[in-house]
């Protein structure tokens, strides 16, 4: 998968170190969450997801995180799994690229 | 849009959103303080008021949004600070059961930027107007009696003021000044139209904000200040 770009306001530089290191370690937890089948874990980290990712211009992985919340919640655990490994992928080849815009 | 000397509380334990709503606010003049749980939250609360308080529901360990506003019904000082939900559940179960709990407002995650300010603004301006409005109603003086620590003072027409915490009680032609200790602070000179002014404003046996009094005399202001900020 080639490299996707993700615009981001410039305002949000400072905060963007905390914020991926908090979703790397959302991301490792979902992974054991998801391996051990422990459905209270996955959907509490995706819901934190939900709601976090997307006001930091991470609009994929916001509704990905949604899709997934709402697969847990119905206990859907596959599919919730698939809409996992998507998104994942999706997120080791992204490159972050600033600019000079206001936040929406 | 400005929130210059406007404090707020941050109750959110995702450092994501909690690092972002604070920097928007702070961009705006916003004094911010920040807690991830509940219970750093009430510590913060015994030293410092903000003027509005944001609060997440859902956390990971201990307490959770709802036994805080389970808590702030407990807590008189509290009762005037407005609580403004902010959280990702958007069934109409949560919200119903928030704003049952006295929750001011309830918006819904994720945030966006402009909207949210948008909304906090407004927000924090209606309730600003609700205050206002309660002073309006004691702009003129009038004279009432108290009983303070078994003493009867009677307050005068004079220009002094004092600020307390007010409920309006059952019946709906008293006023009564708070803390408890003060029972038996019954203002009985309010006329109905004025009286209805304030009930368009709060519920009945609700407490509200800091309210105007005129007409009381200074060495009794200095006293009630005294066993309010003892109180409190």
């Amino acid at each position: 998968m080639g490299k996707k770009i993700v615009k981001i306001s410039a305002e949000l530089s400072e905060l963007m170190p905390t914020f991926m290191k908090n979703v790397k370690n959302d991301f490792k937890s979902l992974d054991q969450a998801f391996e051990e089948k422990d459905i209270v874990g996955a959907q509490k980290i995706t819901h934190r997801l939900k709601g976090n990712a997307a006001p930091y211009g991470f609009i994929e992985l916001g509704d990905s995180a949604k899709k997934m919340n709402d697969f847990l919640r119905e206990e859907s655990f596959d599919q919730a799994k698939e809409e996992w490994e998507v998104i994942k992928d999706y997120f080791d080849c992204i490159e972050i690229e600033y600019i000079n815009e206001e936040l929406k | 849009m400005y929130f210059n000397d406007i404090s707020f509380l941050l109750v959110e334990d995702d450092e994501n959103t909690r690092m972002l709503m604070k920097k928007l606010l702070e961009n705006l003049g916003a004094e911010v303080m920040e807690a991830a749980e509940i219970k750093t939250a009430k510590d913060i609360l015994k030293d410092k008021m903000p003027d509005m308080i944001i609060l997440d529901l859902n956390y990971d360990d201990g307490e959770d949004g709802y036994d805080f506003l389970w808590y702030r019904n407990e807590t008189k000082t509290l009762l005037s600070v407005p609580v403004v939900i902010f959280s990702a559940d958007d069934d109409e179960l949560s919200i119903v059961r928030a704003i049952k709990l006295g929750a001011t407002d309830y918006l819904v995650k994720p945030l966006q930027a402009m909207l949210f300010l948008q909304k906090i603004r407004k927000i924090f301006l209606k309730q600003k107007k609700k205050q206002t409005d309660l002073r309006l109603v004691y702009k003129k003086p009038f004279s009432c009696e108290v009983v303070l620590d078994g003493e009867l003072i009677r307050f005068n027409s004079k220009e002094a003021v004092f600020e307390g915490p007010i409920r309006i009680d059952n019946s709906d032609k008293h006023f009564i000044l708070e803390p408890e200790f003060l029972s038996g602070t019954e203002v009985n000179d309010i006329v109905c139209r004025k009286a209805k002014l304030a009930r368009s404003s709060c519920k009945r046996g609700h407490y509200m904000n800091k309210c105007t009094f005129v007409g009381v005399s200074d060495s009794v202001v200095q006293t009630i200040k005294k066993i309010v900020r003892a109180w409190r």
